[in-house]
């Protein structure tokens, strides 16, 4: 966890997001099923993001390997 | 750097760039700059924008020597570049490949859609980055010779009255002066005049009658390559004189705007929209890249409900708009929007060298020079003369006079004027639309189809509910913006690096002092590293709580991540005031059986009073140990 920004106000700004985060758990979790499947839904299209760049970059690369073996 | 005004080119103007790091007259050898720059620890690239190329080099300045040869090598591009026929082919490789990239690239995509909702007489309409299709096949169909087609490209639009110049370096400015003179001061100057002339304000940037895709009161509908979900409008802001566009560069009226309708905070549309859970997030804010209009878009991430209420959706945004329009926005968000920025002016990190000069020598192209470092980074207040602007250390909270927040009220109402249901553009993304669309954009192969807005949907949207019967508000006081009273700027201790001798810079940094040590049993050691370098009133504190429970498992991986999800989802409210005034936190995973690590760096007079976690004996893993000695 990292806190920063301008001094006066950082103290204050800590203070609750770590209270947040340590005392209020269950203010932090999904209070119901809907909310769950949202943040599943953000979960999943966001690994499925991962992948599908991970695949464009080995694209290129090929593309590369490629032009360096026509060259 | 060097940044050149030219006109919209849909098959020379990438070609260009790329060819004119190849070889000059005087330094012949394709790769000659590249490695006289690695040679010295630089680097050099170059972009096209929309209406500007711009090259950039970087290289260890702190001999003379050096950076006068690496100014003389960069200017002889400009003056004499060789365009050897050699180099064509690899170019044309590299292009298409760039392009292949690009293909499968969901923004490249999108924004040729939307250009080709524009007027197709206007420049911005075209294809912007060229492919081989438009550099071979078609020149060749056409009987066009391509090297020779770039080479009057090049006579024609690199003259020096449309050239602006950037150069940072450890020299005097008298000796910058100097070297750029003799680097640069060979440019034919051709009188080219502005390119943009031909265009701004003589073609219409929209005309519903002329357009490849209807712009205004349809929905395109596309279907994205990575599994997207929302829903964009964009509206187009014309200006009807240059007065109107420096307005828009200076005074900014779409920050307070943006500042408004893209608040996270209570009483926002993103609030109600969580709250109904038809969205994951939204951004607005506007975007002025060309001479005759800017963009204002609002992007909305939508969950699976909001997209099957994305009417709804768009009818809250408009609720949002007309609260900004009939309603009296608060005096305090215009002070607090100018005492954001200021707070950003002033207290802005040092960045990247690289970065700062693209920034300045484009600048050059749209603000007068004495603007080019303040005139893109600070808000306008309608002064008397643009002093105000220059005067570094005059921090500005509110606006000195009823006459500038009048005239700063009437462009924002001028601009908000302009966000109406008849003159927005409407754009929607799923994967659900696979199968469903009719038509396939040219460029990209992008499927997508068009539908009228039917006219029940267009009047509800004219007619949106209340903004008060679903709890839309103007944004509360923010709390988080720092008072400067009692501020206490600690300045660097350390002389600056250029002033420094080797060995003094190579001598060890002092370590932490440890500040608090509660013994080997207890609850925390606290280190203590004061800045001796920046000067800012910041602080950072850094935890770590170390667990192998995280990745112990793929199940325990993802819901970590979802822990992430759900800290940032449950404060962003709270948080997000905090972050407009400069204050950021960053949590990740989620803690079980751990130690906990406090590393702490504080500078200036913050005090560690907020700790309560509780420390087991902590180990010092390698990163402890770097980040320590650091």
């Amino acid at each position: 966890m990292t806190f920063g920004g301008y001094n006066d106000k950082l103290e204050d700004f800590a203070n609750y997001v770590s209270n947040q985060i340590s005392a209020d758990l269950k203010n932090i979790l999904p209070k119901d099923e809907a909310e769950f499947d949202r943040y599943k839904d953000i979960l999943i299209r966001g690994l499925e993001v991962s992948i599908f760049e991970e695949r464009l970059s080995d694209g290129c690369g090929s593309f590369w390997r490629f032009s360096e073996g026509l060259d | 750097m060097y940044s050149t005004n030219m006109v919209l080119s849909s098959f020379t103007l990438n070609y260009n760039l790329d060819m004119l790091f190849l070889g000059t007259k005087e330094y012949p050898d394709e790769n000659s700059f590249e490695e006289f720059l690695s040679a010295n620890g630089g680097s050099s690239n170059a972009y096209t924008a929309s209406e500007n190329t711009c090259y950039y080099f970087t290289l260890q300045a702190e001999a003379d020597e050096k950076l006068n040869e690496g100014l003389k090598r960069f200017g002889s591009f400009f003056t004499s570049p060789l365009f050897t026929e050699g180099a064509t082919g690899r170019e044309l490789n590299a292009i298409e490949s760039e392009n292949s990239k690009n293909l499968q690239t969901d923004s490249f995509r999108v924004y040729q859609i939307n250009k080709e909702r524009q007027n197709k007489d206007h420049p911005h309409s075209k294809f912007f980055t060229g492919n081989k299709k438009t550099l071979l096949d078609d020149t060749k169909a056409k009987g066009i010779d391509l090297r020779q087609s770039l080479i009057d490209f090049y006579q024609k639009y690199y003259s020096a009255d449309q050239m602006t110049l950037a150069v940072v370096g450890p020299q005097s400015l008298e000796k910058l002066k100097s070297m750029a003179e003799v680097a640069f001061s060979n440019i034919p100057n051709r009188n080219a005049g502005a390119p943009e002339q031909a265009w701004k304000g003589v073609i219409p940037p929209y005309d519903p009658q002329n357009s490849a895709i209807p712009s205004f009161g349809n929905i395109v509908k596309i279907v994205p390559v990575q599994d997207l979900r929302q829903v964009t409008i964009s509206w187009p802001i014309i200006y009807k004189n240059e007065k109107d566009r420096m307005d828009a560069l200076l005074t900014k009226q779409a920050a307070y705007v943006g500042h408004i309708m893209g608040h996270e905070g209570p009483g926002s549309l993103l609030s109600y929209l969580k709250r109904k859970g038809w969205v994951n997030s939204l951004s607005a804010g506007g975007e002025s890249d060309l001479s005759d209009f800017e963009s204002f878009e609002i992007t909305v991430s939508l969950t699976r409900s909001g997209f099957e209420n994305v009417n709804q959706v768009v009818e809250s945004i408009f609720s949002m708009v007309n609260m900004l329009r009939d309603a009296t926005v608060p005096k305090y968000i215009y002070n607090e929007v100018l005492q954001l920025e200021e707070l950003g002016w002033r207290f802005s990190s040092k960045g990247g060298v690289s970065n700062y000069l693209q920034s300045l020598s484009t600048s050059l192209q749209d603000y007068p020079p004495s603007l080019c470092v303040a005139g893109p980074r600070r808000l306008a207040l309608c002064e008397d003369d643009s002093s105000v602007l220059l005067a570094s250390n005059a921090a500005r909270t509110s606006f000195d006079s009823k006459g500038q927040f009048d005239y700063t009220t009437k462009l924002v109402s001028d601009f908000t004027d302009n966000l109406t249901v008849d003159n927005a553009m409407y754009t929607i993304l799923s994967k659900s639309y696979k199968g469903q669309t009719n038509q396939k954009e040219f460029w990209y192969g992008t499927d997508y189809s068009v539908e009228a807005v039917p006219d029940s949907t267009l009047q509800r949207w004219k007619s949106p509910i209340s903004p008060s019967e679903i709890g839309l508000a103007f944004p509360r006081p923010n709390v988080f913006i720092p008072s400067e009273d009692g501020l206490k700027l600690k300045f660097p201790t350390k002389p600056k690096r250029s002033s420094r001798t080797f060995e003094e810079r190579m001598a060890a940094i002092p370590p932490p002092k440890v500040i608090r040590d509660d013994g080997s049993n207890g609850r925390w050691t606290v280190y203590y590293k004061p800045d001796d370098v920046y000067g800012q009133p910041k602080a950072f504190v850094i935890f770590e709580l170390l667990t192998k429970e995280v990745y112990s498992s793929a199940k325990a991986a993802s819901l970590s991540n979802m822990y992430e999800f759900c800290v940032a989802d449950k404060l962003a409210e709270y948080a997000y005031d905090a972050g407009l005034a400069g204050l950021t936190y960053v949590s990740a995973n989620k803690i079980q059986d751990y130690q906990i690590l406090p590393h702490i760096i504080l500078t200036l007079f913050f005090a560690s009073t907020f700790f309560t976690g509780h420390s087991s004996n902590p180990a010092w893993s390698p990163f402890d140990l770097w980040w320590l000695q650091r």
